[in-house]
């Protein structure tokens, strides 16, 4: 009997305990300002599945007298689950300005002691602005919405959660989706929820849109103000109570009476919001770094493992993400000991995934290798590389005369295929766009129509004739003595013959006549490729005797040989005309020789 | 996209060639077509291609391409139902990149859908004699003739330096030759089709004279290839594969190289 008492208690106990854990007890006013001769509400509300609860005495308010108006009680059943809420409504009326607290409040409910949070409320005098709001507050101080984000700087790339809340504590509809310019951002959908909260001590409805923003420029940037626009539904007019003189009690006034309500749109904005969009960093990005930025998991599974050379295995990779996975691309798998087909790639909330299907292609093939995924981890702010496998595999040899398993629908873009060796099949749509722009290049840009390419053609042309020309000429000059003489002499005439000039110059007749004669023999030696140190003018007349030479330049080259001996021997001097002669006659000879010997 | 083996041959050429121009290309430009770029991608996404058709063609006003904008803007020009315009974007593209298997998947398949064509109708005899350079951009046929000419000149230098006999000179010569002539051949050929070749954007009539009132010879339709052979007074006189002559409207037919 004692247990079964103990037991019923103890029921009782967590039933009652139950009931209290979920009641709450807040304390809301209708303003936290306002002037000396303006009162303010005072709300004093406890909601839980029960409410049990008497008058709550107040405490003295400094700065205010209060009047009880009454209660108020209201029931809800959603889903089976009872709400009870039981307000106690007072009025405050401001004494003297300054700034007070309305403290703490204790009730007992359901048995138990309860408080609420103590509020703030100021008092101004009248005629000054009583009812100032916030900054950010709206439409008569009822309506406001503002612009929450978690941080003010974020990568380029990196998925921005945006939440735009409205805030109204009178009816409002027909409450429109956030709209603001967001140039050098995508924007992705809108999801919402309603909800209360108490702000400054006074009770509001929520609203709150949220969406996810990604940035795909670098810089600053200015979002919202963002645009909620909407519609306020105000009590236009009352009708007389028609049964006059009964209308005094409100509760008949509220059942005759008809009020008339319009709607007025309104439009709510938000205070901008500055951001900054940071680059990545080119230190440390890994070689394999396709664009993640947040923060990914990345997994790679294969099936079957065991299996013959030929045979198919399905290769799975996943990428999860609550950030960006637009940019998460799947690293390529390639190896020479597999043959690779077309992935399917699958977006699902939070992640995307991709099946693959490979074949070895032969029994050595012992593991599908490591693959790394790399992103960069936007709260470490480093990049970070997941590698997967590599994947132990069995391929057994395929026994002769089999054929290998057929290809799984996955591999063809969901065609079924007949056999292992099937040619790859065109899908029978548009195979999807590309996810990166690639190399911009100025449109029409054709090598052949720039002249810095023809420039590079022609120096190749020219410098290769122009490389054949001087080794060959080299070359001859180095293997065939004659020519090479006779390549020279030209060049060797010339200095002789300037010796001469400057002997005839300084009236020197002896060396004048002998350096006439050497450089006329040294030239002829060269050009008939004998040595012209021991040269006569009968061997030279000899050597020229087949040449069709002018008989005049003959006789030239002979009365300079004479000369030279006569002066050279004889000692005599020369008068400076007849040197001048001489030496006009050397230019002369070996002019005429260059020119006609052959 | 599985790479090719002449993938790193391409982006080599596309490095080399254009390294004059690396600098003609500001930051901020790029910087600003690749966010129309995204915009493009979130509106085609989204399924709004005539926005998305706007993006990229933002693009192409900059003066500045790539082929992944031109092969975006193909399919959404053709999920925009404009076969003729899809077909010109990816035959623009298909210049820039004739190796990609996805956008040859593309051309293909939006070929299938023009009305009353056959590849065979083309009549590409010379690609029959050079059937590897379909795949090569016109700027990689340049530049393997510039290789080729400095192999030549090269070797020429050694066959001089070593003394070549006779015989040697006359199989280098001839294997030059045929090299050299096999190549600029196909270079000239390439980039006259470059030239000439045009897309037809919306069906219309060639006529015999450039005069609306004039006879109608014959029907063509969106998305055919034809050769651009002159224009005069807003008409333009084209060639069919088949060899027939024409003229029809200029809005009715846009060259595929737009420059």
């Amino acid at each position: 009997m004692k247990r079964w008492l103990n037991f019923c208690i103890f029921i009782l106990l967590m039933v009652n305990t139950a009931f209290a854990a979920d009641l709450t007890f807040v304390a809301t006013v209708s303003a936290n300002k306002t002037s000396v001769n303006s009162p303010i509400q005072l709300s004093l509300t406890m909601t839980g599945s029960k409410v049990d609860a008497d008058q709550v005495e107040l405490p003295a308010i400094d700065g205010f007298e209060a009047r009880y108006l009454g209660p108020f009680q209201q029931f809800s059943m959603v889903n089976g689950q009872t709400t009870a809420t039981k307000s106690f409504i007072y009025s405050l009326f401001p004494q003297k300005v300054g700034k007070f607290q309305i403290p703490a409040i204790t009730a007992k409910i359901n048995g138990q002691d309860y408080q609420t949070q103590p509020i703030d409320v100021e008092v101004v005098e009248n005629g000054a602005d009583a009812g100032q709001a916030p900054a950010d507050r709206g439409v008569e101080g009822k309506i406001f919405s503002k612009i929450v984000m978690p941080k003010k700087e974020f990568f380029i790339g990196e998925s921005i959660p945006v939440s735009i809340k409205l805030y109204f504590n009178v009816e409002m509809q027909n409450v429109g989706y956030p709209q603001f310019q967001n140039d050098g951002f995508l924007k992705g959908d809108y999801h919402y929820k309603q909800f209360q909260e108490v702000v400054d001590g006074v009770q509001f409805k929520v609203v709150e849109f949220t969406t996810e923003l990604i940035p795909t420029r670098t810089g600053d940037f200015t979002l919202g103000p963002a645009t909620i626009e909407g519609s306020l539904l105000y009590q236009a007019s009352t009708n007389q109570d028609p049964f006059g003189g009964m209308g005094g009690d409100d509760f008949f006034k509220g059942f005759f009476s008809t009020a008339t309500y319009e709607r007025r749109p309104v439009t709510v904005n938000t205070d901008p919001v500055m951001v900054r969009i940071l680059p990545l960093p080119e230190e440390g990005k890994p070689a394999g770094f396709s664009g993640a930025v947040g923060k990914f998991g990345f997994e790679m599974s294969a099936s079957p493992t065991d299996l013959q050379a030929g045979d198919p295995i399905t290769l799975r990779m996943k990428i999860t993400s609550s950030g960006n996975l637009k940019t998460a691309e799947f690293p390529d798998f390639n190896n020479p000991q597999f043959k690779v087909y077309d992935p399917q790639v699958k977006e699902e909330p939070n992640a995307k995934s991709r099946e693959q299907v490979i074949i070895p292609l032969n029994e050595t093939a012992k593991e599908i290798p490591a693959v790394s995924f790399s992103y960069f981890d936007t709260e470490l702010k480093q990049y970070q590389t997941i590698t997967a496998g590599p994947l132990p595999i069995t391929v057994h040899p395929a026994p002769p005369g089999s054929s290998p398993a057929p290809v799984p629908a996955t591999a063809n873009g969901g065609q079924p295929a007949a056999a292992a060796q099937v040619h790859e099949q065109l899908g029978q749509d548009l195979i999807f766009i590309k996810e990166r722009s690639g190399t911009l290049v100025p449109i029409g840009f054709i090598l052949l129509t720039q002249s810095w390419f023809w420039l590079i053609v022609i120096a190749v042309i020219f410098g290769t004739i122009a490389a054949v020309i001087f080794y060959l000429r080299d070359y001859r000059l180095r293997t065939d003595r004659s020519f090479a003489r006779r390549f020279m002499a030209p060049k060797e005439a010339r200095k002789g013959i300037q010796e001469t000039k400057e002997a005839m110059e300084g009236h020197r007749s002896e060396a004048f006549y002998a350096s006439l004669l050497k450089t006329l023999k040294s030239y002829l030696g060269n050009k008939l490729n004998i040595s012209g140190g021991g040269l006569t003018y009968m061997e030279v007349e000899r050597l020229l005797a087949g040449q069709p030479l002018d008989p005049g330049i003959l006789k030239d080259i002979k009365e300079i040989f004479d000369t030279a001996d006569v002066v050279r021997y004889g000692a005599t001097r020369t008068d400076p005309l007849v040197m001048e002669s001489h030496f006009h006659k050397l230019q002369t000879i070996i002019d005429y020789l260059e020119r006609h010997l052959k | 996209m599985r790479r090719g083996p002449f993938s790193i041959v391409k982006h080599l050429v596309l490095i080399i060639g254009l390294l004059a121009f690396a600098g003609c290309i500001k930051s901020d430009v790029k910087e600003a077509s690749a966010d129309l770029f995204s915009r493009g991608n979130h509106a085609y996404r989204s399924g709004e291609y005539k926005e998305a058709i706007g993006f990229y063609e933002d693009i192409l006003k900059k003066k500045i391409a790539s082929w992944e904008v031109y092969y975006n803007l193909g399919n959404a020009y053709y999920k925009d139902g404009r076969l003729g315009m899809a077909v010109l974007n990816y035959e623009r593209a298909f210049a820039i990149a004739p190796r990609d298997a996805d956008l040859r998947a593309n051309l293909k398949f939006a070929r299938s859908r023009i009305a009353n064509w056959s590849d065979e109708k083309t009549g590409i005899w010379p690609w029959r004699i050079f059937p590897h350079l379909d795949q090569l951009m016109i700027d990689e046929i340049a530049w393997m003739c510039l290789a080729l000419l400095v192999l030549t000149c090269a070797g020429i230098l050694i066959g001089v330096v070593r003394r070549w006999p006779l015989d040697r000179w006359i199989v280098f010569g001839f294997i030059a030759v045929i090299l050299l002539a096999y190549h600029l051949t196909a270079l000239t050929l390439k980039y006259q089709a470059r030239q000439s070749q045009a897309i037809v954007i919306t069906t219309t009539e060639a006529k015999f004279e450039p005069d609306a009132r004039a006879t109608t010879h014959y029907t063509l339709w969106e998305g055919w290839k034809v050769k651009w052979l002159k224009e005069s007074s807003g008409w333009v006189k084209i060639e069919r594969p088949d060899g027939a002559e024409g003229w029809v409207p200029k809005a009715a037919v846009e060259r595929i190289n737009p420059a």
